[in-house]
């Protein structure tokens, strides 16, 4: 499903950064994977290349047998719809539209009519225990709340990657033991591949593969 | 093809940012009702003024005799001089190819006592005038008729009165024509009642204030020894005879022994160079009038592009979380586009109401003659440049969206999202 060879990264700048020095990563469909690495070791890095929303400057990186190298925005754009469902430590929720027109979003873009779009995010928000509050603008949501319609919102486009940057990194540790076991049961029953990027090694731990950053470079990669 | 979708999105988009929509919409509104409400009123105000100076065939050239300043044919300077009733026939002769008519005027010292008989008083200059009169200066009649020929000839002791004289003395819209007035020591009958149109123009006084009497009956009762203070003639104004008033004033001078060269012993007023004079002025009006309107409608198009900027910066995260859900840039640069051409138009359509609005406000209040000496006339709006202007607005708008989002979604998602630029 996701396969990088021998990706680099350098941000450039005064002083560029190598950020990502030659990674060579495998995963396959329905893993659970978990990325963990001190700040500044590039793993929020990876999962941004993985859900092609930043570039990489050598190396290959296929997802989903898609070469992602030279492929227009235009594909690229059709590639995050169709297979990627991201939930972001601080949710990234538009702040005017209220529960059901956040998770709505993406299925609007892959050309959803309003009615199904609707039932389908209130199927969603009822399925992550939010159907009451469907009308709540996010600003009216507690965090543990928002980051349970960012996951609603993942899932509403039936991705194939779910790709969670610190998903829990913003949580109480009770709201993050929920959104963990969410998580573990989308894995579960829909067999979606799930990366997530933490640096909790608790989190981690509920994964069944551990991969390690140290510095651009993989150091550890084990499979429970 | 009509994607409901789509427009409800950004409606949605548009009516949940109310802040940042009225901002946007207030730029383009502001820019084209100031440029229509300016444009609007400057066109009255140059109606008024080019209705008070329309141009003609002739030309009306008046004068009147000064203190000569040069000697001249045995002649000391410092000598007053004096234009008579009989030059009239002999310039007429003499230009007979294009002048059309002459006249002159004599005002009589001080004011004289006016007695109506209904023994109502005032005070009111009295001013000589011959039947040409009408032709140099612009009047209308309230009531009655204007001294004519046989006044003259038979010098009838009639008078025409200005409209504010007749009011004093008999009140307002009431017809004195036939009624005795006494003027000084002189009753004349009431034939006339003037009202001037034109405040711009004043040659010796304003008639709205005189009492005008036939210059034959004013000559014998006043003993003006057939003398003018002031002439004038009218003149044919062809290419062809260019250069003709001077030729007929130094033949004035040459009459009365007035050096050709002494140019402040004959006072001229040519209505054509006051036309000329005032065309100035409305050249002025004019670029006054496109400078505010173009600056107004440059300050509307730089305020939604900055409007625009800004907010685009705003929504950096939210396009960002947008294209991360699988929007293409394409279509985020429409939506943009689209989002700010709706606030464009539609304000650019409330702003030119609002204009039109104050416009037509305008144009009854002028049409009501609530401006009593006429200065405006009836505002109109140049329509083609009024729609040109919106459509400038218009495109302004679509690049205003267009240029700022074409620029934000060439950035990497995951920059859009860390919200700092």
């Amino acid at each position: 499903m996701i396969d990088f060879k021998g990706v680099h990264k350098t941000y450039p700048g005064a002083e560029p950064l190598h950020v990502l020095k030659g990674i060579d990563l495998h995963i396959d469909e329905s893993e659970l994977v978990s990325i963990m690495g001190a700040s500044g070791s590039g793993k929020s890095t990876i999962l941004n290349i993985m859900g092609i929303i930043d570039s990489y400057d050598e190396g290959e990186y296929h997802l989903a047998g898609h070469l992602i190298k030279g492929q227009s925005r235009m594909e690229q754009s059709r590639l995050r719809n169709e297979l990627i469902g991201f939930i972001f430590q601080r949710y990234n929720l538009i702040s005017f539209k209220n529960a059901m027109e956040n998770v709505a979003l993406p299925l609007y873009y892959r050309g959803v009519g309003q009615k199904e779009r609707n039932s389908i995010a209130m199927n969603y928000l009822e399925r992550v225990g939010l159907a009451s509050h469907w009308d709540h603008l996010p600003s009216q949501l507690s965090g543990g709340q928002q980051q349970r319609v960012a996951i609603a919102r993942a899932l509403a486009m039936h991705p194939k990657i779910i790709l969670a940057d610190e998903p829990t990194g913003a949580l109480d540790s009770t709201t993050t033991q929920d959104v963990m076991n969410l998580l573990k049961d989308v894995n579960k029953n829909e067999k979606l591949t799930m990366v997530i990027v933490t640096h909790e090694l608790s989190i981690a731990e509920q994964t069944q593969r551990r991969i390690r950053l140290s510095d651009g470079r993989i150091i550890d990669d084990i499979r429970i | 093809m009509f994607n409901r979708d789509f427009w409800t999105e950004i409606w949605h988009t548009i009516s949940q940012q109310k802040t940042r929509s009225l901002l946007t919409a207030f730029g383009v509104f502001w820019g084209t009702f100031m440029l229509v409400g300016v444009v609007g009123a400057f066109s009255g105000l140059n109606h008024g003024f080019m209705g008070l100076f329309s141009t003609t065939d002739y030309e009306t050239l008046l004068f009147s005799p000064k203190l000569t300043t040069l000697p001249y044919h045995g002649m000391s300077n410092s000598r007053m001089w004096s234009i008579y009733y009989d030059d009239l026939e002999v310039i007429e002769k003499k230009f007979s190819r294009n002048v059309r008519q002459t006249g002159g005027i004599s005002l009589i010292n001080g004011d004289k006592r006016l007695v109506a008989d209904n023994g109502k008083t005032g005070f009111a200059k009295v001013q000589c005038v011959m039947p040409s009169y009408f032709l140099p200066i612009p009047l209308e009649m309230r009531y009655g008729r204007f001294i004519n020929d046989i006044d003259m000839m038979h010098k009838r002791r009639i008078c025409v009165i200005g409209v504010n004289v007749a009011s004093r003395l008999y009140g307002e819209n009431v017809n004195p024509c036939g009624k005795q007035l006494r003027v000084g020591q002189f009753s004349y009958t009431v034939a006339g009642v003037i009202h001037k149109t034109n405040k711009v123009v004043e040659v010796v006084e304003n008639e709205d204030e005189l009492v005008l009497v036939p210059y034959t009956t004013g000559n014998a009762v006043y003993e003006l020894e057939g003398k003018f203070d002031v002439a004038y003639a009218l003149m044919d104004i062809t290419p062809d005879l260019a250069g003709d008033e001077d030729k007929l004033l130094d033949f004035v001078r040459e009459m009365h022994n007035v050096s050709p060269d002494d140019e402040h012993a004959i006072e001229v007023v040519s209505m054509q160079g006051y036309v000329q004079q005032w065309g100035v002025v409305f050249v002025g009006v004019n670029v006054l009038t496109w400078v505010v309107g173009a600056g107004m409608l440059i300050a509307g198009i730089l305020g939604i592009f900055n409007i625009m900027l800004i907010s685009i910066r705003e929504r950096r995260q939210e396009l960002g979380i947008r294209l991360s859900l699988g929007s293409n840039p394409r279509g985020i640069v429409l939506q943009v586009v689209c989002e700010s051409l709706i606030l464009t138009v539609s304000a650019g359509f409330a702003g030119m109401a609002a204009g039109l609005g104050v416009v037509t406000f305008l144009r009854r209040m002028v049409e009501s003659g609530f401006d009593g000496d006429g200065f405006l006339g009836i505002p109109q709006i140049p329509f083609g440049i009024t729609i040109g202007a919106l459509l400038l607005m218009i495109v302004g708008g679509a690049l205003a969206g267009f240029v700022p989002a074409r620029k934000v979604v060439e950035q990497e998602v995951v920059d859009l999202l860390s919200k700092q630029e």
